[in-house]
């Protein structure tokens, strides 16, 4: 493919008038004008929204004030004294083991959730049910966050929720779901089970999709049956993929869905729910101290990133499956 | 192939049909119920007699939330943001994607080099915001629920494969043929790349229809701008009911507003979920397909 199309669109040396070489150039150039004009938006849109914010990291070590350019002559460098303050504060054990502890039971729930999910999907027999199954599973995800949190709000409600109304029916006594801190946790993930379970689980299937019939109909001829052909066919020919999930799902421990967390939390439960990048927030959009929000954030992100090489480092030793 | 059923046999299909059923169950239940309690009869609906069907139809929490003059507006601009922002970002994106597929663009690797450091570097929260908010002068601007998420380099990068695999002769013959590059990109590989583009659309716009982030960041004082998803917020989190209709509700009765303030909540969910749902068949058809485009090639 590559000299079919070297052909027409790099520059052939005319007979009788030689090109130099920065007059070749530019005729190349001009020629893949169109190319570089359709990429220009694209680019100045990643340059505006990408790059120039990633100069704004540099404010974590600044004691920026709002209006001033990222990097100026007269910026106040303060070195680390935003990170001294992060992990002084009294509250940062709290910030990390909440960000650690949702995002354990995160992985540790809905990423088996998932492939159970789509192993079970997998052995409908009926065509049509396995359809409308693995439809109706992918819908909650078509579902907004907002709804979502306002429903279980709603559902988990002290006076008139759903669920304090079937304890009161059975004669127990109603629980403040909304409030308890030890509520917040199975709550989130509950909800995000909910959520995204199906939509989780597609990976996998397409994963399967994938094998070689003709796996199954030689352990049919070896009269295997179903149960065993889950884990002697099918888990082993996905575990690939679920390898490349997991690192995947690893290196984002630190990225918990923190919208979500800004819908469901409040300050009666923040012992359990307030993490790292709900915190950034509040201290830059709320409080407005950005330097600060933004080596909060920082911080975040240098953890996800080790996180992610620690995650594939291992991976590689015990598996030969990696990411790079 | 032919199983013979054994009793394990047996045991397993039973639980599969358990697991269909719970699947069906847990899915369905909680909109069902959602949607009972928004029409239910009040007095039913606070006792909690509603269980999984509607108790004794009464539509007037809906009605007041249709008949509030906010919801159209909110209902406008979440319309409004989905268009545009699917509109673009499909244009965007494909701009992007194909001279990242011609393997003859000079610039293709130092392109998307660039793009791809976006996937695992970004400035963070702070840094988007002053840029968008203040250098920019975004704040209580549409354009700020559109311009910051024009594109993804992950979506480029899907777009871009799909381009890959047109068969390169077909481009090359046209180009032969004296098509400019315009043209062969907007009349022979475009309509060839339907599938891509229905995933992107999919994607882009039920991102636009159901956030509510940059929302809140950008649009904050401008009520005016709003999506839905901050009004759903603000009634059904934040709890504040009394905002909800025009101005004959003040005329009602404390205990008409308490009785009604709940299912005034669950009314606004399945005023703000009902037109997705409405969708879903549709998406639904081709989203196991173009799920598998992404997926596969990612």
């Amino acid at each position: 493919m590559k000299t079919a199309t070297n052909a027409t669109l790099s520059v052939e040396p005319q007979a009788n008038v030689p090109l130099t070489a920065s007059q070749r150039r530019w005729v190349k150039f001009r020629r893949q004008l169109p190319f570089y004009v359709m990429a220009a938006i694209p680019v100045v849109y990643f340059i505006l929204f990408k790059y120039w914010p990633m100069f704004g990291v540099s404010i974590a070590f600044q004691n920026y004030k709002i209006g001033a350019p990222f990097i100026s002559a007269d910026a106040k460098w303060v070195g680390l004294r935003w990170f001294k303050q992060l992990i002084n504060s009294p509250f940062f054990g709290r910030w990390v083991r909440n960000t650690l502890a949702i995002s354990f039971w995160n992985i540790a729930l809905i990423f088996p959730m998932s492939i159970l999910m789509a192993l079970m999907l997998n052995e409908i027999r009926n065509k049509k049910l396995k359809g409308f199954t693995s439809n109706l599973s992918l819908l909650p995800h078509f579902i907004s966050t907002v709804v979502i949190v306002g429903v279980v709000v709603n559902f988990f409600s002290v006076d008139d929720g759903l669920v304090n109304q079937v304890i009161a029916s059975m004669g127990g006594e109603k629980i403040d779901f909304m409030g308890s801190p030890e509520w917040f946790r199975p709550l989130f993930i509950g909800s995000g089970a909910w959520q995204n379970v199906g939509f989780s689980s597609i990976v996998y299937t397409a994963a399967i999709a994938g094998i070689d019939p003709s796996l199954y109909e030689a352990a049919a001829l070896d009269g295997s049956t179903r149960v065993k052909n889950i884990f002697k066919i099918t888990l082993p020919c996905i575990l690939p993929t679920i390898i490349t999930m997991f690192i995947l799902r690893v290196g984002s421990v630190m990225a918990v869905g923190y919208e979500k967390v800004l819908l469901m939390y409040n300050p009666a439960i923040y012992e359990t729910a307030d993490i790292l990048s709900s915190y950034s927030y509040r201290a830059g959009i709320v409080d407005g101290k950005y330097s600060l929000s933004a080596a909060v954030s920082l911080f975040n992100s240098v953890c996800d990133l080790i996180l992610v090489i620690g995650a594939n480092k291992v991976s590689k030793k015990i598996s030969e499956t990696s990411l790079w | 192939m032919v199983y013979k059923k054994t009793f394990g046999d047996r045991v397993f299909d039973v639980v599969i049909a358990l697991f269909v059923a719970f699947v069906i169950i847990v899915t369905l239940y909680p909109l069902i119920y959602v949607f009972s309690m928004a029409v239910s009869n009040p007095i039913a609906a606070a006792r909690g007699e509603v269980i999984l069907f509607p108790k004794g139809l009464d539509f007037n929490a809906l009605w007041r939330v249709l008949n509030d003059p906010k919801i159209f507006r909110y209902y406008y601009n979440t319309l409004w943001y989905t268009v545009v922002g699917t509109a673009t970002g499909v244009i965007a994106t494909s701009l992007a994607a194909y001279p990242l597929s011609r393997p003859e663009f000079a610039a293709r690797n130092v392109i998307t080099k660039f793009v791809m450091v976006t996937m695992f570097f970004g400035g963070g929260l702070i840094p988007t915001y002053i840029v968008v908010a203040k250098y920019l002068g975004l704040y209580n601007n549409r354009l700020a629920l559109i311009l910051p998420g024009l594109t993804s380099a992950w979506y480029i990068m899907v777009a871009r494969n799909f381009f890959s695999s047109l068969p390169g002769e077909v481009i090359e013959s046209a180009r032969i043929d004296g098509a400019s590059e315009y043209r062969i990109f907007g009349q022979l590989v475009l309509p060839l790349s339907k599938p891509v583009m229905a995933v992107l659309a999919m994607y882009y716009a039920v991102s636009h229809w159901n956030g509510y982030f940059s929302a809140m960041l950008y649009l904050a004082g401008k009520q005016d701008l709003q999506p839905l998803a901050l009004y759903v917020r603000q009634v059904v989190i934040q709890n504040s009911v009394s905002s909800v209709g025009g101005e004959e509700s003040a005329a009602e009765t404390t205990t008409e507003q308490l009785l009604s303030a709940l299912q005034i909540k669950y009314a606004v969910v399945v005023v703000a979920v009902v037109p997705m749902l409405l969708i879903y068949p549709l998406l639904s058809k081709n989203l196991e397909k173009g799920l598998m485009i992404g997926a596969v090639k990612a």
